[in-house]
C-alpha cells in the first residue's frame, strides 16, 4: 500500500506581496520536486515567481524543509516525510544581484 | 501644439507622463510596479497597447501590456527558452513588427522571439541563437543580450538587431537566416582576426525613411552605415570620447542623430561632469554640442541605453533619463533642456510618443 506523503508548505510574506496565495498550503509529495509541484498545480499563478524556464529553483528564493536549507536546486530531489513543513522564501541577496557584487548597475 | 505621452522606466518602477500643449507641463501616474527593476516600455504605434518588461532579482522576469495609456495592467505572454537549458532574465526590447500581431522581443541571455499572436505567445528564434558566430559572443557589463531591434514597416521580411556583445546582425527572410553585418567596426575587446565576430553594441537605430542608414553607438565609437550594415563609416570626429550608451535618431530627417559621449569606459559618465548631448545634421560630418539647460558642473551620473527618447515631434521632442535619478526634457530638438522630474531611480529606459486627437 502506497502511504501519501502530506506537507505544509508555507509562503512567505515577501513572496506573498507580488502574488495572491494563502501563507500555507498542503501539497502532497515525498520529495520537494513533487511538493512544489503539487503546490502549482493548485496555485499555479505561483510557478514563475518560485522556478525558472528549465524548472530550478529561482537563484534568489530560498526553500527549506523543517530547518534545512533545500540541497538540490536544480532537480528538487531532496525526500520530504509526511507531516514535513516546507518553507519557500525570498532570499536577502534578492536586492542585487550576484553578478553585480552590488558595485554597478544592470543597465551599463 | 505637439502633446507628448512619457513612459519612463526605472530600477524601482515605472512612471507614466503625459503633457500639456507644447510639451511644457507633465502629468504623471503613481509609481508601477513598484520595487520591480523595469528593463524597458514601449508603445506599439498600431495597436496603443503599453508594453512593460520588468523583473525582479528573487522573482523573475515578467511582461506587462496596457491598453489605456498606463491607467490598467494585464500580465502578457511570457518568453521563455524551451530548452531546459536556458532561463529568461530579462526582457531589453519589444519591437512591434510589421505584420499584425507580430511582436520582436530582444532578451538576457542573447536572444531574439517572435509573436504572432499580439504578445499572448512567443517562440524563440532558434536561427539567431545558433549563429555559428554565437560562440564568441561574450556578455558586457551588463550581461549578454539583444537590446535593440528594428523591423522594416515596409517590408516584414528586413529585421536588424543588435546587442552587447553580438554586434549586428541582418535578416531579409523574416528571421529564417541571418547575416553578420560587423565589418570594420573596432572591438578592442578580441583579437585583430576576430574583431567582426562580437563587437560591443550599445545602441542602434535604423531610419525608418531611409532604406540602409543605421546609426550605432559601440563601446569603442560612433558609426553609421548607408548599406544595411554592409559598410559602416566612422562619425565621431568632433565628438568629445568614443565611448557612449544612448543614442536617438530624428524620424523625420535621416541625417539627424544624438548621441551622449561619455568620458570612457573606465568613468562611464561626461567629462568633467558637464552633460551635454552632440547632434549632427548632415550625417555625421558635424557635431554641435547641447547642453543648454543641462547641468555644467558636478554631473557624476550615466546615462544607460535606451535612456534617451524622441516623441518624433516637429521640432522633435527629446527625454533623457540619468542614473542618478533625473530626467531632462527638451520640446526644441535637444536646444534646450528643463529638468522635468528628479529624485528617481536609476532611469533605465524613456521612451515617447505624440498624442494625437484621440488621446
Amino acid at each position: 500500500m502506497v502511504v501519501e506523503v502530506r506537507v505544509e508548505v508555507h509562503l512567505a510574506r515577501g513572496l506573498r506581496v507580488h502574488v495572491e496565495a494563502p501563507d500555507r498550503v498542503v501539497v502532497s509529495g515525498a520529495s520537494a520536486r513533487e511538493a512544489i509541484d503539487d503546490l502549482i498545480r493548485l496555485h499555479p499563478a505561483l510557478g514563475k515567481f518560485v522556478l525558472d524556464d528549465a524548472r530550478r529553483l529561482r537563484r534568489h528564493v530560498n526553500i527549506f524543509i523543517n530547518d534545512e536549507q533545500l540541497c538540490d536546486r536544480d532537480q528538487l530531489s531532496d525526500q520530504v516525510s509526511d507531516g514535513d513543513r516546507i518553507h519557500i522564501l525570498p532570499a536577502v541577496s534578492g536586492g542585487t544581484s550576484e553578478d553585480n557584487q552590488g558595485l554597478r548597475s544592470d543597465h551599463d | 501644439m505637439t502633446e507628448a505621452g512619457l513612459l519612463v522606466s526605472t530600477r524601482k518602477g515605472l512612471l507614466v507622463g503625459r503633457s500639456s500643449a507644447g510639451r511644457v507641463d507633465w502629468e504623471w501616474t503613481g509609481l508601477e510596479f513598484s520595487g520591480w527593476v523595469i528593463d524597458y516600455t514601449v508603445r506599439d504605434p498600431r495597436s496603443g497597447a503599453i508594453w512593460c518588461a520588468a523583473h525582479h532579482e528573487q522573482w523573475g522576469a515578467r511582461l506587462h501590456r496596457s491598453d489605456d495609456d498606463g491607467a490598467t495592467w494585464r500580465e502578457a505572454g511570457m518568453p521563455a527558452f524551451a530548452d531546459g537549458e536556458r532561463s529568461l532574465e530579462s526582457i531589453w526590447t519589444i519591437e512591434p513588427g510589421a505584420q499584425e500581431g507580430v511582436l520582436f522581443a530582444g532578451v538576457m541571455p542573447a536572444a531574439v522571439f517572435r509573436s504572432d499572436d499580439d504578445g499572448d505567445s512567443w517562440q524563440e528564434i532558434e536561427s539567431l541563437s545558433s549563429h555559428p558566430f554565437s560562440e564568441y559572443w561574450m556578455p558586457g557589463a551588463a550581461g549578454l543580450m539583444f537590446h535593440h531591434l528594428n523591423v522594416d514597416q515596409n517590408d516584414p521580411d528586413r529585421l536588424v538587431i543588435g546587442g552587447s556583445a553580438t554586434g549586428i546582425f541582418a535578416s531579409y527572410d523574416g528571421g529564417e537566416s541571418w547575416e553578420s553585418r560587423n565589418a570594420g567596426i573596432r572591438s578592442d575587446h578580441m583579437p585583430p582576426d576576430l574583431q567582426h565576430m562580437a563587437p560591443c553594441v550599445h545602441s542602434m537605430f535604423a531610419h525608418p525613411k531611409q532604406r540602409g542608414r543605421i546609426w550605432q553607438q559601440n563601446h569603442f565609437g560612433q558609426y553609421r552605415s548607408d548599406d544595411d550594415g554592409e559598410t559602416w563609416i566612422d562619425v565621431g570626429q568632433g565628438l568629445p570620447g568614443e565611448f557612449g550608451f544612448a543614442s536617438a535618431i530624428d524620424p523625420g530627417d535621416p541625417d539627424v542623430c544624438y548621441y551622449i559621449p561619455l568620458d570612457s569606459d573606465q568613468s562611464r559618465m561626461p567629462r568633467d561632469g558637464a552633460l551635454a548631448v552632440f547632434r549632427t545634421a548632415d550625417a555625421g560630418k558635424t557635431w554641435e554640442r547641447l547642453s543648454s539647460g543641462l547641468p555644467q558642473s558636478g554631473f557624476h551620473q550615466g546615462i544607460f541605453r535606451q535612456a534617451l527618447g524622441q516623441d518624433g515631434g516637429d521640432p522633435l521632442g527629446l527625454y533623457m533619463g540619468s542614473s542618478g535619478g533625473q530626467l531632462y526634457a527638451s520640446n526644441n530638438g535637444g536646444e534646450s533642456w528643463t529638468l522635468i522630474r528628479s529624485n528617481l531611480a536609476p532611469v533605465t529606459a524613456v521612451r515617447a510618443w505624440q498624442l494625437d486627437d484621440t488621446d
